[in-house]
């Protein structure tokens, strides 16, 4: 059994520790008292058995001075000595009536019956009474049971002077004498005659039916010589008391089992009463000691949920008593949780370092302020400030942040919300539309004269600025929109931008270009064209550049300078570049097949050349389409190799030991070393269209050209010019020396079909390219 | 046991016998109980076989003294009377119902108005009615020649003729009747008779009672 609650346990063990005590001490109580009853009761029958004893001995004694009396009696011994049958029998019967005598008879001096008034009655009945007079002249009495009557009979000498005879006087044990001694002892008596091993109730003080009850157990009360016998099933005790010598006749004496059980029942009923009393005491007081406990207990559960959801309510009153405690214990825990919370949601909405709000609370705070009236958000960054970082050091950096994020709250008139977005980045929020002649008066307090370890510091600071209109914007629009905006300042001059309409959408063609661009690869929205590049000193066309194309389905044709910078920022350049390497392998084997021999040559970024499975990847390329190293032409851009040289070089020697060619794009627009130029395993660098399409008219550019190709043909480099344009470019370049040249002078990029048709015109009349102006 | 007395009775008879021839006329008899002490109030009646006439009773008288019978035992021949004076100051109511003689003086003092004849042999139980206690006997005997012992146990018969007698002894505790015996007499005799008694005490007045 299981208690759920407190009250009903502790009623249950109060109740249970009473019951058992109850329980103990009653059983106690009352097996002692029964104990003691029954031997009380034992006694009185002990004693009322004596009683009877006395009783009949004295009834034996006055009935044998009565009857020794009555033989002393002159008329009757004068009687008795004529010796006349009827004689004697009449002064029997005469003088046995004085004494009221049930039975008389007459004796021999010898024994021998002479008369009786029960003419029954055998000699041999008297004669065990006969032999206890033992010759002496002394009366005699004892009890017999003559002809199933129980008889007190006396015997007394007939003196005339001499034993004349001797006179018997009989008398029952009759109603009278059992009513008599139950008088003296309160007790029920039967008499009990033993016929033919049958036992026979007679003159009993019983009524009929215990009578009738009381004899089937008589047989075995009687043959346990009259012990003491509990009849559990009757309503008596009864103890027997033999009577005669020959134990035919025995008195049986009865003690209502009701005198004493009515004791111990009524000491019973008493107990169950005190117990019951007790006990219906005890679950009051159980109860009421329980709810005295369990209510307080109750009372600070229910507060315990109310604090567990935040409620700030006083604890409920209570005493001094555990459960006081309890209490107070619980409201201290309130004001400790109300703190930790509050120390919670401060940390959570503001930043450690500088104490202003943080992101979070940006979050929270800035929809409200946006739904409810126009303003600006300006959103601040400091240039360069990694940079600041490694200078200065982590420490000091902060340092400088905590000093701007003072300025912030202090030089600055206060806006509506101030909170670092997180790194280098400051929101402002003001009412009102800033102009950016406001921004740049706020940057400027903002920007100079930062004292850090006795010098003074000016920090760079950008600023991008949007304007919201009450109820307009969403968080994320505007903090984006912002952001975009602080992304144009970072370029802008005065490094303060306004978000213009539209910028916002650019954005969002990027990060379609972005997430479309994965599946674009598959779905066959790209596709490769190619730039022939045509060899100066043998007018041949012997190799090209494949370049990518990009056709969406929604917006249309894609610049590849609009998603490959994308695709290098997302990760997403490798991608493009195995699918072109796929594309220029195939196109390769079926020009091949189609008897054209073409170097093409394929763009790398800097991500590519930094994974390390490419050589494995191009060479399982050049397995699967059967095709030599010396088809297959590799660019770099000459900034790709600069961010990582080390690994960048040793990714090119590895290709190059492939037997594959390798060339320098877009070469000096970066700001190559030339330490690093002369260590590139490359054979070709590719001077950059700037310095080409001028070439003809500018003689800065031709100079440049003139110097870039001796300088690379000095280093072993070959050296191919983009973007000629013109026709009065090809002789400029031919006399600076390039090998190769591009542009749309010879082809735009082409299709593979428009390529291979171009080529075999090419091929056809070379000196039509290199003698006559093309008007393109 | 009764057996074992009566062969040593005659064994004492024929012992006797055979003196008393020497002194004739006399005969001694000591009594004695079973266990050989001197047996008083026992009667022995000697009955002549060859006497012819038979002497009328004497006389006798059975008084009360001092609430009590004297003497305890008599012995009379048959025909006797017998006095039953009174020499106390109380009254007495002397009674019998033997069969021998029932009578009964009333209550009386001093001498009763006659005596009591006793015409027939036999043991007479005297008692008084109004004295329980007391108590004697009458042995009423056929012969004449009748003596009670005294308290030495002996009785005497003078001038006995010589001749064969029978002899019947009688106590009144005796525990069983003693056989009748033959005897011869001539001269002296002394004889000594054993007799298996109840150990009884003479019947006395009591001590306490009205100052009497």
């Amino acid at each position: 059994m299981r208690f759920r609650s407190l009250r009903s346990k502790l009623i249950a063990i109060l109740v249970l520790l009473l019951s058992l005590f109850a329980l103990a001490t009653a059983l106690a109580t009352l097996n002692s008292m029964k104990r003691d009853s029954l031997s009380q009761a034992h006694d009185m029958l002990n004693v009322a058995s004596k009683v009877l004893r006395q009783a009949l001995q004295i009834r034996a004694t006055q009935l044998s001075d009565s009857v020794s009396l009555l033989a002393t009696d002159f008329a009757f011994r004068r009687a008795v000595a004529t010796a006349e049958q009827d004689t004697i029998a009449s002064v029997l019967q005469n003088h046995g009536s004085r004494i009221n005598a049930d039975l008389m008879l007459l004796l021999s001096p010898s024994g021998d019956l002479l008369v009786s008034s029960d003419a029954q009655l055998q000699p041999a009945d008297i004669t065990p009474l006969f032999a206890q007079t033992g010759g002496a002249n002394a009366s005699v009495a004892d009890i017999l049971s003559l002809h199933g009557q129980p008889y007190q009979l006396v015997l007394a000498p007939v003196r005339a002077p001499n034993l004349i005879a001797w006179a018997g006087m009989g008398f029952l044990l009759d109603k009278p004498l059992a009513a008599n001694i139950k008088a003296i002892t309160d007790l029920d008596i039967s008499f009990v005659i033993r016929q033919q091993d049958a036992f026979v109730l007679q003159n009993s003080t019983l009524t009929a039916a215990q009578q009738l009850a009381l004899t089937p157990s008589l047989a075995q009360l009687l043959q346990q010589n009259g012990n003491l016998q509990q009849e559990r099933d009757q309503d008596y005790l009864s103890v027997a008391s033999v009577l005669d010598q020959q134990q035919h006749l025995w008195a049986v004496q009865h003690l209502s089992n009701q005198r004493w059980l009515s004791n111990y029942q009524a000491f019973r009923q008493q107990l169950l009463l005190i117990f019951g009393a007790a006990l219906a005491l005890a679950l009051l007081v159980a109860f009421v000691f329980a709810r005295s406990i369990t209510r307080p207990l109750d009372a600070l559960s229910q507060f315990a949920r109310r604090i567990g959801q935040g409620s700030v309510e006083p604890a409920p009153t209570a005493g001094n008593d555990e459960i006081g405690l309890l209490g107070r214990t619980l409201h201290t825990m309130q004001q400790d949780i109300l703190q930790r919370e509050q120390q919670l949601l401060f940390n959570a909405e503001h930043d450690a370092l500088t104490g202003l709000y943080n992101r979070a609370a940006v979050d929270r705070l800035l929809p409200a302020i946006l739904a409810e009236q126009d303003g600006s958000l300006l959103q601040l960054n400091i240039r360069h400030f990694k940079h600041l970082n490694d200078i200065l050091g982590f420490a000091n950096a902060d340092k400088l942040l905590v000093q701007l994020a003072r300025r912030l709250t202090t030089v600055l008139p206060k806006p509506l919300l101030l909170a670092r977005l997180g790194g280098d980045e400051f929101l402002l929020v003001y009412a009102g539309l800033l102009t950016p002649a406001q921004v740049q008066a706020k940057v400027l307090l903002l920007s100079e004269n930062y004292p850090l370890e006795q010098s003074l510091i000016n920090l760079k600071l950008c600023a991008g600025l949007y304007h919201f209109f009450a109820g307009g914007e969403c968080l994320s629009d505007a903090l984006r929109r912002t952001d975009i905006a602080l992304e144009h300042a970072r370029h802008a001059p005065q490094r303060i931008a306004t978000y213009v309409q539209g910028q916002d959408e650019s954005h969002q063609r990027e990060l379609q270009l972005i997430r479309d661009l994965p599946d674009a690869l598959q779905n066959g929205q790209f596709y490769v064209v190619y730039q022939p590049k045509v060899d100066l000193k043998q007018q041949l066309c012997n190799s090209c550049e494949a370049l990518i194309r990009w056709q969406h389905p929604k917006l249309g044709f894609v610049p590849p300078d609009q998603f490959i910078g994308l695709a290098e920022h997302a990760g997403s350049i490798n991608l493009i570049t195995q699918w072109m390497l796929q594309q220029v392998c195939k196109q390769l084997a079926l020009w091949q097949q189609q008897g054209l021999q073409m170097q093409v040559a394929v763009n790398l970024s800097v991500q590519d050349l930094l994974e390390p499975s490419l050589c494995q990847q191009i060479s399982a390329l050049l397995a699967q389409y059967q095709l030599s190293a010396a088809n297959l032409a590799l660019e770099v851009t000459e900034s790709a190799i600069m961010q990582d040289a080390d690994t960048v070089v040793q990714q090119l020697t590895a290709l190059r030991q492939k037997g594959l060619s390798l060339a320098i794009d877009d070469f000096g627009t970066g700001q190559s070393s030339l330490a690093y130029l002369k260590q590139l395993p490359v054979h070709e660098v590719k001077i950059d269209r700037a310095f080409v399409k001028d070439i003809a008219t500018n003689s800065n550019d031709a100079l440049i050209v003139s110097a870039t190709t001796q300088l690379a043909h000095s280093l072993g480099f070959k050296v191919t010019a983009e973007g000629l344009e013109q026709h009065s470019g090809l002789t400029a370049l031919s006399q600076c020396g390039c090998d190769t040249v591009q542009g749309y002078y010879f082809a735009k990029p082409l299709t593979s079909e428009a390529f291979f048709a171009w080529q075999q015109d090419f091929s056809q009349r070379p000196a039509y390219w290199f003698n006559g102006e093309i008007v393109l | 046991m009764t057996q074992f007395y009566a062969v040593l009775f005659s064994l004492l008879i024929i012992l006797c016998g055979f003196s008393q021839r020497l002194a004739a006329n006399t005969l001694n008899i000591t009594l004695v109980n079973q266990h050989n002490q001197p047996l008083a109030d026992a009667v022995v009646e000697l009955i002549s076989t060859t006497a012819t006439t038979l002497p009328t009773g004497k006389p006798a008288s059975v008084t009360q003294q001092g609430l009590m019978f004297q003497p305890f035992v008599s012995a009379v021949m048959r025909g006797s009377a017998v006095d039953f004076p009174n020499l106390d100051k109380t009254r007495h109511h002397v009674y019998s119902f033997s069969p021998a003689k029932t009578f009964e003086i009333e209550l009386y003092s001093g001498k009763p108005e006659q005596p009591v004849v006793f015409d027939k042999a036999g043991i007479v139980a005297l008692g008084c009615n109004i004295h329980d206690y007391m108590q004697a006997y009458i042995y009423v005997g056929d012969s004449p020649l009748l003596a009670v012992s005294n308290s030495q146990g002996e009785l005497r018969f003078t001038d006995l003729a010589p001749g064969d007698y029978q002899l019947r002894l009688w106590h009144p505790w005796q525990q069983a009747p003693a056989v009748e015996q033959q005897l011869t007499l001539s001269g002296h005799q002394q004889l000594q008779l054993t007799l298996a008694v109840e150990n009884k005490t003479k019947p006395a007045a009591p001590k306490r009672g009205f100052g009497q």
